[in-house]
């Protein structure tokens, strides 16, 4: 630990026995370190935890708002649109057939006009199934 | 893994919150530390103190550490050189002339002598140096300072450290001196 032993430049005053304290200060420097006190211990160890603590309470909070982009936050909101998405797809397609055979009886009554109402509309109708069981 | 990658790893788990890992980390490096800080300060104390302290700026520090880019265990030994240089150039300040013309320390409590081994004499002939002395023997010594180097950090001229570092090895030759005699007597 001493590496060069004795001092580079020699002492205006040497000491005594020189290299008996050159050794000794070797010895001293390789000797193991007393163990460490409880007290001490746990002071330091106190110190690391509420160094811990206040570096957790000094992180930013996570904001839940489902906010585009965040992907932590639109993860579950994402599995619950798709469900949505899919019911009003079904009802859309629901709508469009229902559309679809109103269109179809309209057509049979040779009522599809444009700008044609639901009164017109039920008045077709009634008169298409009067027709209807006119001719059976 | 060597002993520097079980430093930055329990540094690692600590950041990461493992608070075992604080204990573990604290059991490798502060003996050390407090070794170093009571050469250098002459008080176990106030070695703690400063020891404490170097741990607290590693915690501090732990979720910025790079592994690899510095060695935890000598990073820290660093800091608590400084914190020791710190303290030191905060105690009363003598003159240097008047640290000089101090006479030689008074030896160690004999019984102190006589229980303990050689190296703890040394130890005790070392804290019984006054400060300047001290510092640059335990900067020469035990940090493997070079002369310049110790009298920037202690603001002296290199001829001054020339001189405490004699007028310091003196003294804990005479110690040693004196310790040997004492085991030697029936």
């Amino acid at each position: 630990m001493t590496g060069n032993g004795s001092d580079p430049r020699p002492d205006r005053d040497p000491a005594p026995d020189a290299g008996s304290l050159d050794s000794a200060l070797a010895a001293l420097a390789a000797a193991p370190p007393p163990p460490l006190s409880e007290d001490f211990l746990n002071r330091v160890i106190g110190d690391a935890g509420r160094e811990h603590d206040r570096r957790v309470r000094a992180a930013p909070r996570v904001v839940h708002a489902p906010l585009r982009g965040d992907r932590r936050t639109s993860a579950r909101p994402a599995r619950g649109g798709l469900r949505a998405r899919i019911a009003a797809g079904a009802v859309g397609i629901a709508a469009s057939a229902c559309l679809g055979f109103l269109a179809g009886w309209s057509d049979l009554a040779g009522m599809a006009t444009p700008g044609f109402a639901d009164a017109d509309l039920v008045a077709a109708e009634a008169a298409f199934a009067a027709d209807w069981e006119d001719a059976l | 893994m060597t002993a520097e990658g079980v430093d930055d790893a329990l540094l690692a788990a600590y950041a990461a919150g493992d608070m075992s890992a604080s204990r573990a980390l604290t059991l490798r490096l502060a003996p050390r530390l407090i070794a170093t800080a009571a050469r250098l300060l002459g008080d176990r104390t106030e070695a703690e103190d400063v020891a404490q302290e170097t741990m607290l700026r590693l915690w501090r520090i732990a979720p910025d550490w790079r592994p690899g880019a510095a060695q935890p265990a000598t990073w820290a030994h660093r800091v608590a050189v400084n914190l020791c240089l710190d303290r030191l150039r905060r105690r009363p300040a003598r003159p240097l002339e008047e640290a000089e013309d101090v006479a030689d320390p008074a030896p160690p409590p004999l019984a102190a002598l006589e229980a303990a081994d050689r190296a703890a004499a040394l130890a005790a002939a070392l804290a019984a140096l006054p400060d300047r002395q001290r510092v640059a023997i335990s900067l020469r010594h035990f940090e493997e300072r070079s002369n310049p180097e110790i009298a920037e950090s202690l603001g002296v001229s290199v001829e001054a450290v020339e001189s405490l570092l004699a007028r310091g090895r003196r003294a804990l030759s005479r110690a040693l001196s004196a310790h040997a005699e004492k085991g030697d007597s029936p």
